[in-house]
């Protein structure tokens, strides 16, 4: 069974109280092994989005650029 | 869905959330499928919370596009996670529009990372042929797990379409994974029985029967009990069982057994693995656990004699108040003609005295049912046998119930048991556990015996010391012997 402070990690990461069965169900080490796919995740997501914005823009045409450039930044 | 099965799914599920393979989630098997789904779900949203002002500028960028320069930038610029991520920030008829100027492919990569909890009624305004091309694409990929979640969103037209594009492997799977499996049922009426005996096949060939048996799971019980038919004509019960057995799925099978007909059942009750002793213990276990013998029960009449006699053995350990309850099902259903042979014929003593005393302590009502089956049927050899373990006290609180309806014919019934099986004494035990009121009325019925049988009834009578106990109709029988 997770400590309650594994707990509160992993919810600080959903944003949202993970349901109390799960928790209860799992080990510390496979709770920190859960908010760990998580943060990776997230960091994927991060990252990809970074990387689209720059990119987006190269495709917008030169007449419009300037104001999508503004709306997304 | 089995929770073992609902458990597999989600982690399916989840793993595609995380960007993780599943085998790297083995260790939430333990979890409650409802705890995952939970998970899941708050994952999404925190997935998606965790960029949204990014994302919603860019929905907002995209207004003031055209959106054929929008498709291109979703395409070569966004990619399918993005794009998925901000379709549900997007106006939904834009949303569509863009959509279609976008190949199926992408489509299909975008739906794979889609939340369609945030693009209902982008979904909802797909057109069904351009769903079916996109189902399509995701069933080449084996996408399921992503069609499964978008089913519930999806009207008739597209659904009929998709599933159209879709082996029937994939379709079983897909119902599978699918969410909120209220709507199963209605789908599966969407498909025609021919495609349905094909995807039973697939089930066989692939394996895929524990995937086929959520389904039957989560049908009507007209559509199970037609599915049911289906896999006897298909000639696919003996594998569908084998698989049942194999994964515990027995409690989802035996439901099904009293929505089949007679020749079905008669089928499932004569395949091999009914005679495989463990995997019928295992059927039993799971009429016990789950409470299911009202369903079993059909199926006895068309066990063969070694399975009938294991089952009769097995039920005569059971505890009595499953017996009990057990009898009072056997009511319900009118099972007397299957229960009182099995009782007789396949149980030892010690079973048959089990059994006779549970009858003795049931409420009148069951007594009536069995008494008019007994009549009914000619099970008075088969009754005489369990009652000649019950107490003269037992005997007297049943014997008016057993004898009071169908007066006539019921004394010569129980008469020419007695001589056909030897069991004079609980034959005519029951006679003098009669009131005296119905003795009374039954001696002109006894008159009406003939003189031999009178005085053969009166001997025997005598023999074990009960011609007094008979009353009136003691009498009527002495005057024919003296």
């Amino acid at each position: 069974m997770a400590s309650p402070l594994d707990a509160s990690v992993l919810e600080g990461e959903l944003g949202a109280k993970p349901p109390r069965g799960l928790v209860e169900v799992l080990t510390t080490d496979e709770l920190r092994t859960l908010v760990d796919s998580l943060v990776a995740a997230k960091q994927h997501q991060s990252k990809a989005l970074d990387d689209a914005l720059q990119d987006a823009l190269r495709h917008v045409p030169f007449i419009l650029r300037g104001t999508v450039e503004l709306i997304l930044t | 869905m089995s929770t073992a099965l609902e458990t597999r799914a989600e982690i399916i599920k989840l793993a595609r959330v995380l960007a993780a393979p599943p085998e790297q989630l083995a260790y939430l098997e333990r979890a409650a499928p409802k705890d995952l789904r939970t998970l899941r779900e708050q994952a999404t949203d925190a997935l998606f919370e965790g960029d949204r002002d990014r994302l919603r500028k860019l929905a907002l960028a995209s207004r003031i596009l055209p959106s054929a320069i929008g498709a291109t930038i979703a395409r070569w610029a966004l990619g399918p996670l993005l794009s998925a991520r901000v379709t549900g920030l997007l106006d939904p008829s834009k949303a569509v529009d863009l959509a279609k100027r976008l190949p199926a492919a992408f489509l299909a990569d975008i739906a794979i990372d889609l939340d369609p909890r945030r693009a209902r009624e982008v979904i909802e305004r797909m057109p069904a042929a351009q769903v079916a091309e996109i189902a399509g694409e995701l069933g080449q990929r084996d996408e399921q797990v992503t069609m499964g979640r978008f089913v519930g969103y999806l009207d008739d037209e597209a659904i009929g379409a998709a599933i159209e594009q879709l082996d029937d492997a994939s379709v079983l799977r897909v119902a599978f994974v699918m969410e909120d499996k209220d709507r199963l049922d209605h789908i599966l009426g969407l498909i025609p029985d021919q495609r349905m005996a094909g995807i039973l096949k697939a089930a066989e060939r692939e394996r895929l029967w524990p995937e086929a048996l959520d389904l039957l799971d989560n049908m009507s019980d007209q559509r199970k009990g037609a599915l049911a038919e289906l896999a006897a004509a298909q000639g696919l019960l003996e594998s569908l069982a084998e698989s049942a057995y194999a994964n515990g799925l027995w409690d989802v099978v035996l439901p099904v057994i009293p929505l089949m007909s007679e020749a079905s059942k008669a089928i499932l009750g004569r395949l091999p693995i009914v005679e495989d002793t463990a995997a019928l213990a295992s059927i039993l276990d799971a009429a016990g656990e789950h409470d299911l013998w009202a369903a079993l029960l059909p199926l006895v009449d068309h066990l063969p004699a070694g399975p009938r006699n294991q089952v009769a053995a097995l039920g005569a350990t059971l505890d009595q108040t499953v017996l009990e309850h057990i009898v009072d099902l056997v009511n319900d259903g009118d099972l007397w003609s299957m229960f009182v042979p099995l009782a007789a014929d396949h149980m030892d003593a010690v079973g048959r005295e089990r059994v006779a005393q549970v009858i003795a302590g049931v409420k009148a009502t069951v007594i009536n049912g069995m008494a008019d089956a007994v009549d009914r049927d000619s099970l008075w050899p088969e009754l005489l046998r369990i009652a000649e373990t019950m107490r003269a006290d037992q005997l007297d609180r049943i014997a008016d119930r057993l004898l009071q309806a169908g007066l006539e014919d019921r004394l010569p019934s129980l008469i020419a048991a007695a001589d056909q099986t030897g069991l004079w004494e609980p034959g005519l035990r029951i006679l003098g556990g009669l009131t005296p009121a119905l003795q009374q009325r039954l001696a002109p019925v006894a008159a009406t015996l003939s003189a031999e049988e009178r005085a053969l009834v009166a001997a025997k009578a005598r023999d074990l010391g009960l011609l007094d106990k008979l009353g009136p109709i003691g009498t009527v029988l002495a005057g024919a012997s003296d």
